[in-house]
């Protein structure tokens, strides 16, 4: 009788110890794997995000575009003009193409804005055209020159103008053709650089979101 | 008199025809991706085979469908993507040259209707060798 009473409780603490181990060994493994940071990216990854600091832009409906409307969302901006014929097309089709291969969950907590550095010809209604025209759910943003640069020389844009002929609005800009992805706390998170491939962002993209969503 | 003008017209002919043959250029893939609504500029894109043994310089290009047409040269300068103009395209002898997305490319300027994919854009190409030689490039969603 007290012997089979005896080998239950042992039993027990048996079965105790194997689920405290099997709990320790997973645990480790879970924390072993959100030290791990994604590998075989197409891109620069911040393993500890940049915070950005606060800038105040338009959207193509002239609502505010400011650091709040990057935060709760996973954030691809790129740089440009839409007088540009080579590279920002390029860029806005990929664009496309990465939403296209994104599944919709994921597209629910994403967006992505061009920005434009040419706000003397970009009005937000040509820019709302443009963008729309690549995808119905991309946003067109510019402002003041003084608001653009504080967010494109915190996250490493570079652009300028060239000298337009006299009287005509014929310029070029030139502009860093990297994508940005800025993470929902609003922090810069990875660069993608030039040339890009949509397949290799939007799988790269998923890596990124697995890992810093465990961290 | 009937005679004499057969044999002149044949022999410009003939002479016209021995001129586009001796050197002349095959272009290949001529097309321009369409562009948003309000683009005022595109980008024509083509593979320039030069089956001579001359080189040869596209010098000037125009169309009746844009005010202006200016070769470019997409670099990456300084960290930044930058429009350079050319003053020509250079096709070795027995070479291609490719205008290209992100490379060299014809900038389309102002067009004086809006092109959608499917429409046709008549190019004439300005060549180091005085001839002229018309392109159809058809615009292209991708
Ligand atoms: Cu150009």
């Amino acid at each position: 009788m007290t012997t089979t009473k005896l080998s239950n409780k042992n039993l027990l603490l048996i079965l105790i110890a194997l689920l405290s181990i099997s709990l320790g060994l997973w645990l480790s493994q879970q924390t072993g794997h959100q030290k791990q940071p994604p590998t075989g990216l197409a891109a620069t990854f911040l393993i500890k995000g940049k915070p950005l600091t606060p800038f105040h832009l338009l959207d193509q409906d002239r609502k505010t575009f400011n650091l709040a409307r990057l935060k709760g969302k996973w954030s691809f901006m790129f740089f440009g003009y839409t007088n540009c014929p080579d590279v920002c097309p390029i860029s806005m089709k990929v664009m496309q193409g990465v939403w296209h291969k994104l599944p919709p969950a994921l597209l629910k907590k994403s967006q992505m804005v061009f920005v434009s550095v040419d706000p003397g010809r970009d009005t937000p209604e040509i820019l709302k055209s443009y963008v729309q025209y690549f995808h119905p759910d991309f946003l067109g943003v510019t402002g003041d020159p003084d608001q653009i640069d504080i967010l494109t020389r915190q996250i490493g844009i570079l652009y300028g103008f060239e000298d337009p002929e006299p009287g005509s609005k014929n310029y070029t800009v030139n502009h860093s053709a990297q994508i940005i992805l800025i993470d929902p706390e609003g922090d810069m998170r990875a660069v993608f650089s030039p040339p890009h491939d949509a397949e290799k962002i939007a799988a790269s993209f998923q890596k990124i979101i697995a890992f810093v969503e465990q961290t | 008199m009937q005679k004499y003008r057969i044999t002149l017209f044949a022999s410009l002919a003939l002479l016209f025809s021995a001129n586009v043959f001796a050197d002349s250029l095959t272009i290949n893939n001529a097309w321009s991706p369409e562009a948003p609504p309000t683009a005022r500029v595109m980008a024509g894109y083509m593979d320039i085979h030069n089956n001579g043994n001359k080189e040869i310089l596209v010098e000037k290009v125009t169309s009746p469908q844009f005010k202006t047409i200016e070769i470019h040269r997409t670099v990456e300068k300084n960290g930044m993507s930058m429009m350079v103009w050319q003053p020509h395209v250079h096709v070795p002898a027995g070479k291609v040259t490719k205008l290209e997305p992100g490379g060299k490319h014809l900038m389309l300027m102002h067009p004086v209707k809006r092109l959608k994919a499917g429409d046709k854009i008549k190019l004439i190409l300005y060549l180091s060798n005085h001839q002229q030689q018309t392109v159809i490039a058809t615009v292209r969603k991708n």
